[in-house]
């Protein structure tokens, strides 16, 4: 179908032209007064007040507390074991407190004992 | 602005309030405009997005009464039409072609005011959409079927 061609239908837009806003004769003055409240408020707060300040502000903001938690986690992690709850940290401290530490005896002569050159 | 903002939102107060906002975004805009486009295509083209923004949020809301009457809640008014077939009830035509109209989609509603109840030239309105021209023309063949087939019944009531 070739839409390319003029279609138009003189009494549709007789019709659709008789339609007409009726003026708004309060539009004006409310223009003015919502003029006038801007030019009351301090640049730098209107600047900030911007819908692309506010979302770059909280962009930011996000980003910061994201990257403070991943930080504070970050450096408490990794540093001893994880334990499930607090009571198996303790007893597994204990333990290792318990336990002495078994230091095996260096080899005599550092050869080994079943090398089978002996025999 | 305002024919353009009621039609394509049927409410009078949404309508004010994005005539407002295009004025004043005008009014901050206006020591940047190089007058490549036309003042009249580049004030248009903020109502139109405006409008169409507020179209979408509002598809989330509750459909129209059905004793709706567009040209009432948009606070439109329609002029009597010189040489009017008297056999045919002005109003009530006017009231259906109005209906017909709401009932496009926003694309080519806005199409049809532009062109056919504004009156600019298919360029400005061209580029006031920022289309081809041959796209303008065809949501126009589109919705110009759509409405004249909305008011056949009326008409041929009328003719008979």
């Amino acid at each position: 179908m070739n839409h390319d061609r003029d279609d138009e239908d003189p009494g549709l837009t007789r019709m659709l032209r008789a339609v007409r806003a009726e003026a708004d004769p309060a539009l004006w003055t409310r223009v003015r007064a919502r003029i006038e409240a801007r030019r009351r408020v301090p640049a730098p707060l209107a600047w900030a007040m911007r819908p692309t300040a506010l979302a770059a502000s909280l962009a930011l903001l996000v980003a910061s507390a994201t990257l403070a938690f991943v930080l504070s986690t970050g450096s408490a992690v990794g540093t001893e074991e994880d334990y499930a709850t607090l009571t198996e940290a303790l007893v597994a401290e204990r333990d290792a407190e318990a336990t002495p530490v078994e230091v095996e005896p260096a080899p005599a002569g550092g050869a080994a004992s079943d090398s089978g050159s002996g025999m | 602005m305002t024919t353009l903002a009621r039609t394509m939102l049927r409410d009078a107060d949404e309508a004010a309030d994005v005539v407002e906002d295009t004025l004043l975004r005008v009014r901050d805009a206006a020591p940047g405009f190089r007058g490549e486009r036309g003042l009249t295509t580049w004030v248009m083209r903020i109502v139109a997005n405006r409008c169409r923004d507020l179209l979408r949020r509002r598809k989330f809301t509750a459909g129209r009464p059905e004793d709706f009457d567009p040209l009432a809640e948009s606070g439109l008014r329609a002029e009597p039409i010189e040489g009017w077939d008297l056999a045919i009830d002005q109003e009530r035509m006017m009231a259906m072609l109005e209906r017909a109209i709401d009932a496009l989609p926003p694309d080519q509603r806005e199409a049809v005011v532009l062109r056919d109840r504004l009156g600019l030239s298919y360029d400005e309105v061209a580029e006031t959409l920022g289309l081809k021209v041959a796209a303008v023309k065809s949501r126009l063949f589109r919705a110009r079927t759509a409405l004249r087939a909305a008011l056949r019944p009326l008409g041929e009531r009328g003719s008979t």
